[in-house]
C-alpha cells in the first residue's frame, strides 16, 4: 500500500479508536520509549541485540520488520490486522498506529521532531475522546 | 503493478477492519475460509490464474468464487474494493460475516497486486487466531544468473555496507530483482549480505514465481536508475 494510502487508512482508524484513562497513561509511556527510539534509529544507533531485549511484544516486532526491511505499509497493515484478529483492545489498537506510526517515520527518513508531535497529537486526541 | 496511490481502496478496507470483533466461536468458520482461500493462492502462485479460472467452476461459496474471478478476469483492484464494499454496506453485514469477506477481499487485492504469496498467507493465518512468526521466512533457492553484457553494476562492489544499503534502498522490487539477476557473483554477494531479510527472502520468492513474467523491457530503465544513483553517490564522493 502506498504512503498516501497509508495516511488515509491511519487516518480512519485513528478516529475509530476509543481509550479509557489508564489507557492513556500507557499510551503516554510508550510515546516516550517512541520518542527514544525515533532519534536513535535516525543516527543508527539502534543494535540488533537492543531489539531483541524490547520488552513491548509490538514494538520489538515494529523494529525488527523495519530492520528485516519489511515494506512499511505492509508492515502497518500486518500488525493492524494481527491486532483486530486477536480481538485487541482500544489501547492495544491505540499502541499499534503510534508503533506503526514510528516506523513510517523512520523508514521515510522524516524529522524525529515532527514525527513526535504526530505522536502526540494523536496520544492526546485520545485525551480528550 | 498497480499503483494505490490516492485510492479508496484503503479507506474501505481499514474503515471496515475498524469494526471488526471476533469471537472464538467465529473462527472455525474463519478456518473454512482461510483453508479455501489458501488452496487458490497456492493455484496461483505455481500454475498461475488460467488454473484458478478452472478450479473456481467448482467452487460452492459464491462470495470466493465471484471475487477471485474477477481476479481472474484481471479487473481492477480498485474495482474489487468498490464490489465489496458496497457488498458490506448494503446486507449490513455481521462481524463474522465482514470478517470473511475482508478475508476474500485481501486475497482478492493481494493476487491482483502481484503481493507476496507468503504474507497474504500469514495475513489470513491472523484471522484465525494462529501464531505467525514475520522473522522465519521460507527457505528459497538462489535464483540463477541471467547473462548480461552491462557493467554497470560493478559498482557495487566498491561501496561500503552504509553506501551499498543507501542504494539498494532506493530499488523497487522490481528493480532489486533485476539486479539480482543480472548481477555477477560478486555483485549478488554484496547485495544480499547488504538486504534486509525480508527483501532478500521477497526477491528470491519473486524469482521463482515471476521469472516466466520478468518484465525484460524494464531491464534498461532499472540500469538507468543504478547509473542515476552511482552518478549520485559519485558526486558526494563516497563512490
Amino acid at each position: 500500500m502506498s504512503s498516501d494510502g497509508l495516511s488515509t487508512g491511519f487516518s480512519t482508524l485513528v478516529a475509530q479508536i476509543q481509550v479509557d484513562d489508564h489507557g492513556r497513561l500507557e499510551l503516554h509511556y510508550l510515546l516516550e520509549k517512541l520518542r527514544d527510539y525515533l532519534y536513535r534509529l535516525r543516527s543508527g544507533s539502534v543494535t540488533k541485540a537492543e531489539i531483541d531485549d524490547e520488552i513491548h511484544p509490538g514494538l520489538r516486532q515494529g523494529l525488527r520488520m523495519l530492520d528485516d526491511g519489511f515494506p512499511v505499509e505492509l508492515m502497518g497493515e500486518i500488525h493492524y490486522t494481527s491486532a483486530v484478529a486477536a480481538g485487541a483492545t482500544g489501547t492495544e489498537l491505540a499502541e499499534q498506529l503510534l508503533i506503526w506510526r514510528s516506523m513510517q517515520a523512520a523508514h521515510h527518513g522524516e524529522s524525529p521532531n515532527t514525527a513526535c508531535m504526530i505522536l502526540e497529537t494523536i496520544c492526546q486526541g485520545k485525551q480528550r475522546g | 503493478m498497480h499503483d494505490p496511490s490516492n485510492s479508496p481502496f484503503q479507506l474501505f478496507y481499514f474503515g471496515h477492519l475498524g469494526r471488526v470483533a471476533i469471537s472464538e466461536a467465529d473462527r472455525p468458520i474463519l478456518r473454512q475460509t482461510f483453508d479455501t482461500l489458501v488452496k487458490y493462492i497456492g493455484a496461483a502462485q505455481w500454475l498461475g490464474l488460467l488454473a484458478l479460472d478452472d478450479l473456481l467452476e467448482s467452487e460452492p461459496d459464491p462470495l470466493v468464487r465471484n471475487t477471485l474471478q474477477m481476479v481472474t478476469d484481471g479487473c481492477d483492484p480498485e474495482l474489487v474494493a468498490e464490489v465489496l464494499h458496497l457488498g458490506i454496506v448494503v446486507d449490513h453485514a455481521t462481524c463474522l460475516d465482514l470478517a470473511q469477506r475482508l478475508m476474500v477481499w485481501r486475497t482478492a487485492i493481494g493476487l491482483l497486486q502481484g503481493d507476496s504469496p507468503w504474507v497474504i498467507q500469514n495475513l489470513l493465518r491472523t484471522w484465525v487466531g494462529d501464531e505467525v512468526d514475520w522473522h522465519k521466512f521460507p527457505e528459497m533457492e538462489e535464483p540463477p544468473f541471467i547473462e548480461n553484457p552491462e557493467t554497470s553494476l560493478e559498482f557495487l562492489i566498491s561501496l561500503d555496507e552504509t553506501s551499498c544499503r543507501a542504494v539498494l534502498r532506493e530499488l523497487d522490487e522490481q528493480e532489486l530483482l533485476h539486479v539480482i539477476l543480472l548481477g555477477s557473483q560478486q555483485v549478488r554477494s554484496v547485495i544480499l549480505v547488504s538486504l534486509g531479510a525480508y527483501r532478500r527472502f521477497r526477491a528470491f520468492e519473486q524469482a521463482k514465481t515471476t521469472s516466466l513474467r520478468l518484465e525484460r523491457r524494464d531491464i534498461p530503465k532499472t540500469l538507468e536508475h543504478i547509473s542515476f544513483l552511482q552518478a549520485l553517490l559519485d558526486r558526494r564522493g563516497l563512490s
